[in-house]
């Protein structure tokens, strides 16, 4: 398995601001527990696409991104191809204060890697990074060579 | 084949459609009939490429009925898109005119907005929703509220429909 690369970074940055834009409650639930894991933290915020058209959805991301500023910041969504990815992508296409890194597939490891690395990156290297962290973060996990079935087990 | 899903879907190509219907219907191809994505490069080309293997096609809703009856020649399977219910029943009108019939749309999420009431979890509607829901009743086109295969379907009651004068 190759690790993503932890960048060395000479002085703290800007926090890089961030958005999850989800399905259903899969947003909230994944800052649940992201507090749960590395504490109480702010900056970050999950909105969900339930009750809103299209148009909609794309007003309410292009709401929160247009306080990203200039050095921009970061948009996970879920699913590839679906209307929260889509929402990001055209918010900011229609005007964002900066560049906005648009990440989909977002599972805890990544919003984990974000939160620790956001004052530590620029924009730019921290998506490359928490996008690293996520793909690494899927493995077919298998017991070590050396371990035993539990007694019993077949 | 015919045009497998005629539904209508105010996020038009999303992920309950890829995900789901796509998936149900083995989608070969997206019909997306829609005047303003049509009419923006960028946004169709974003639209475009959410479809993976599948073929998308946005075309506004004056071709709307020609590229309907295209589909009747062609192999597999396509679900075709259209934004709101007037435009269900203007595409319904357009088919008719051309010879074909559209006989079923598939109601699968009208949104909250401004001017809209809630008449079910994903479906709210507007005076111009229940104009267009009774025409379509007058056209015969059968309007089946559903938001994913694996949810019941049923009839739009009578009652989402405006009276007609």
């Amino acid at each position: 398995m190759s690790e993503p690369r932890h960048d060395t970074v000479a002085a703290p940055v800007a926090l890089v601001p961030a958005l999850v834009v989800t399905h259903g409650g899969l947003g909230a639930a994944l800052l649940g527990a992201a507090r749960a894991i590395a504490g109480a933290f702010t900056g970050l915020e999950a909105i969900s696409n339930d009750g809103l058209s299209r148009d909609a959805l794309v007003a309410a991301v292009g709401d929160r991104i247009a306080g990203f500023g200039p050095a921009g910041g970061i948009v996970f969504a879920d699913v590839a191809g679906g209307s929260c990815a889509q929402a990001a992508l055209a918010a900011a296409a229609r005007g964002a204060p900066g560049p906005v890194r648009v990440l989909s597939g977002v599972n805890l490891p990544m919003v984990l890697d974000y939160l620790h690395n956001r004052t530590r990156l620029e924009p730019a290297a921290l998506a490359d990074h928490v996008q690293a962290r996520g793909r690494a973060s899927v493995q077919l996990l298998e017991p070590p060579a050396a371990a035993t079935a539990p007694e019993g087990a077949e | 084949m015919s045009v497998a899903l005629v539904r209508v879907d105010d996020r038009l190509l999303h992920g309950q459609v890829l995900l789901a219907w796509g998936c149900a219907l083995a989608a070969d191809r997206y019909l997306v009939v829609d005047d303003a994505l049509a009419a923006s490069p960028f946004e169709s080309a974003l639209v475009q490429s959410c479809g993976g293997d599948a073929e998308v096609a946005i075309v506004p809703l004056a071709e709307g009925a020609r590229r309907f009856a295209e589909e009747e020649a062609r192999a597999g399977s396509a679900v075709a898109l259209v934004r709101g219910l007037p435009e269900a029943l203007a595409l319904a009108r357009a088919v008719r005119d051309a010879g074909g019939r559209l006989e079923r749309v598939n109601l699968g999420g009208v949104h909250h907005a401004p001017g809209k009431e809630r008449v079910h979890d994903f479906v709210y509607l507007g005076p111009e929703d229940r104009a267009a829901l009774a025409a379509l009743r007058e056209l015969s086109v059968r309007v089946v509220v559903q938001d994913v295969p694996a949810s019941t379907p049923f009839d739009a009651p009578p009652a989402w429909s405006a009276r007609v004068a």
